[in-house]
């Protein structure tokens, strides 16, 4: 998917003017900018806008959510899994600071939506009328963009202005509150694309030579090593990166976000980076001569202690952001470009390498960690349940083929180190936020995005009580999501961090659970607990071949800890492969 | 070792946009000393820093600006500035 304005607005909406009220000058922007799905929740400050929805439900197919939080990681889901911009309605004031989470997440993981929040009456405005609250302030440090709208006829510009916002350069979260009487109003509408802003540029020019320097660097290192995030799958980068890396033998580990940029079965694919990540992509941060980091923002779970990460090495930095070149790390070679602009420029200025004794370097590393941590979820005659035995299954099931998407914690990390992916945009999971709750939802979305692909939710046991209630949404729409709780009635991985850094003093961990099962069958929805390994591989295929959605909960070994780990302070190749 | 930084934005004049500026240096918890902010034109308004703080941190702030959507320009500057802005724009 392009990163840049891969939804063209629909050169059929360039009508002559006609005069529309506010609310309906939103669904024509909406079908102009290639909408065809909204997440949302009415309310008495957005209601214009639903009364005019009712006329176009069979353009603008809406989600109706339980809770707005549900809406907007919905909106995410669909959003990651579609490559286009999710699209949220909700009312004003708690409908609107329920958003919040949902903004923070996608800024964090430059997710593009576009939330539209209804607001009281402009002279309404600062009253402290019923259900009025200062969105803008609340979402400004939250939001790549937001506006208020109190006139109709600014409304067409500042949606345009939005869409185009969200989905260019680093793409985000924007949020537009428009006050009712705008959307009540009327004005002449006619649909005017939106091509440039003069004050934002989004593409950066590249520079020639800054990207020779690069191809020069990289020429000249005998133990080069590629760093792939989530950039690289937003600019549909994926191909240009894998031809990047073949043509010179290097090395590609992915961060949480850029798993699924490369298929996990890739001969030069390494594993996965990171405080849970894989040893070897980990310990060889330290060991290669050339780091190129590709889309990815050196977050601290990546990176470990700072000051004793990839010292040895010449960093080279490609983002779209500017802001992330040299924030972290000392970057040699600073390429601030889209990721699949530079690697195509790359490509022909690198010459083909063999790199045998370098890449061998990663298998002997990749040996330790097998003997210590992986090889116990091939174990097949256990009677308990560890969570890399779930996933190791579950592959067999999916065989790479399904969008996985994680919640936060252990079952998170377990997840992500053992899931197979063949194609970009089958991980989806909260990364910088890290937020509970953000799996069940979002599948939700993603399966709306992509209804010919199987979509597995997985999340633990606390972290889907944080958004069960989107399970009404799953069997009002009737969407086939699968769901996998992995439960060990704890939070697990606040208690292992208790567990190895705070003495074993279990505080406020323990979940006294509901009957899950009871619970998605309440709502209609197929069910079923797996608490022995022999009955978990039957329960996985009925699970995939079940024609509608599905909640599995598999009771998970209560103690479980995820290695490796990384303590506070240790550097990438200080990782622990126990404790 | 902390400094003072001038830092001055030309942007395009809107609602929210000083105190989404505001926001980076709070975040930071980086000092401000002094705002002057004033509209220019309908279409142009010119804010000024004074920050205290690293020369590292003042250049993650300018480029922090930067990424604003509606800002122009930023200059940076060692130092408490005077406005560069000619009188006749007043």
């Amino acid at each position: 998917m392009q990163n840049k304005l891969n939804q063209q607005p629909k050169a059929a909406l360039l009508m002559k003017p006609e005069e529309l009220s506010g609310a309906e000058i939103i669904m024509r922007c909406l079908l102009a900018e290639g909408v065809n799905m909204v997440f949302g929740y009415p309310g008495g400050a957005i209601l214009p806008v639903y009364d005019v929805l009712f006329e176009y439900e069979q353009q603008l197919k809406h989600i109706l959510v339980r809770h707005e939080q549900g809406a907007i990681h919905a909106a995410q889901g669909y959003a990651r899994a579609s490559g286009k911009t999710g699209v949220v309605f909700v009312t004003s004031g708690p409908g609107a600071t329920n958003l919040i989470t949902g903004l923070a997440d996608a800024l964090m993981d430059s997710t593009p939506v576009v939330c539209f929040s209804g607001q009281v009456g402009s002279t309404l405005l600062g009253t402290d009328a019923f259900q009025e609250t200062d969105v803008i302030s609340a979402s400004s440090p939250l939001t790549k963009w937001n506006i208020q709208v109190s006139k109709t006829e600014d409304i067409a510009d500042a949606i345009t202005k939005a869409f185009y916002i969200a989905r260019s350069g680093r793409q985000g979260p924007v949020l537009i509150d428009i006050t009712k009487n705008a959307q009540l109003g009327k004005t002449l509408f006619q649909y005017q694309p939106i091509k440039k802003l003069t004050t934002y540029d989004p593409v950066p020019a590249i520079n020639r030579l800054v990207i020779e320097e690069a191809a020069k660097v990289i020429n000249a290192a005998e133990r080069p090593y590629i760093l792939c995030g989530q950039g690289v799958i937003l600019s549909g980068a994926s191909e240009s990166l894998i031809a990047f890396a073949e043509k010179a033998n290097i090395p590609i580990a992915c961060t949480l976000q850029g798993l699924s940029a490369v298929p996990t079965q890739h001969p030069l694919y390494v594993g996965y980076l990171g405080m849970h990540g894989n040893y070897a992509p980990n310990v060889n941060t330290n060991e290669c001569d050339v780091l190129i980091a590709i889309g990815m923002r050196f977050d601290d779970r990546v990176t470990g202690n700072l000051e004793k990460y990839a010292k040895q090495a010449k960093i080279i930095h490609i983002d779209i952001d500017d802001t992330e070149i040299n924030k972290l790390v000392h970057v040699d070679v600073p390429v601030h470009a889209d990721a699949k602009e530079a690697l195509e420029l790359l490509l022909p200025m690198v010459v083909p390498a063999t790199h045998t004794k370098w890449l061998k370097s990663f298998q002997d590393l990749y040996k330790a960690e097998y003997e210590k941590i992986i090889s116990k979820n091939e174990v097949t005659d256990s009677t308990s349940i560890c969570m890399g035995q779930v996933i190791y299954l579950l592959n067999e099931v999916t065989k790479g083929d399904a969008i996985i998407v994680t919640d936060v914690g252990q079952h998170q990390m377990i997840a992500s180190r053992y899931s197979n992916f063949k194609q970009p945009r089958s991980n989806i999971t909260s990364g910088g936020m890290g937020t509970m709750g953000f799996a069940l939802p979002a599948a939700m979305g993603a399966k709306l995005a992509a209804p010919g692909k199987q979509v597995v939710a997985i999340v633990g046991d606390a972290g889907v009580q944080m958004t069960m209630q989107e399970l009404g949404t799953i069997a009002q729409n009737d969407i086939h999501v699968k769901v996998i709780v992995l439960n060990n009635n704890y939070l697990g991985m606040v208690r292992q961090l208790q567990q190895l850094f705070y003495k074993q003093r279990y505080s406020s961990v323990e979940m006294i659970n509901p009957d899950f099962i009871k619970i998605a069958e309440a709502y209609g929805i197929a069910a079923q607990k797996v608490v022995k390994l022999g009955e978990l591989k039957r329960a996985l295929r009925e699970m995939w071949k079940y024609k509608g959605a599905y909640f599995l909960e598999v009771v998970v070994e209560k103690e479980e800890n995820v290695f490796p780990t990384m303590p506070a302070g240790a550097g990438v190749n200080e990782l622990l492969l126990s404790f | 070792m902390n400094n003072d930084f001038t830092i001055e934005v030309e942007l395009q004049s809107g609602p929210g946009i000083l105190n989404r500026m505001i926001n980076t240096c709070n975040r930071r918890l980086i000092k401000i000393k002094s705002i002057s902010a004033f509209e220019k034109d309908d279409e142009c308004s010119i804010a000024s820093f004074v920050l205290h703080t690293s020369y590292a941190n003042a250049i993650k702030v300018k480029k922090q600006f930067n990424k604003i959507i509606e800002v122009q320009t930023v200059s940076i500057t060692e130092g408490v500035c005077a406005c560069t802005i000619e009188e006749e724009n007043y």
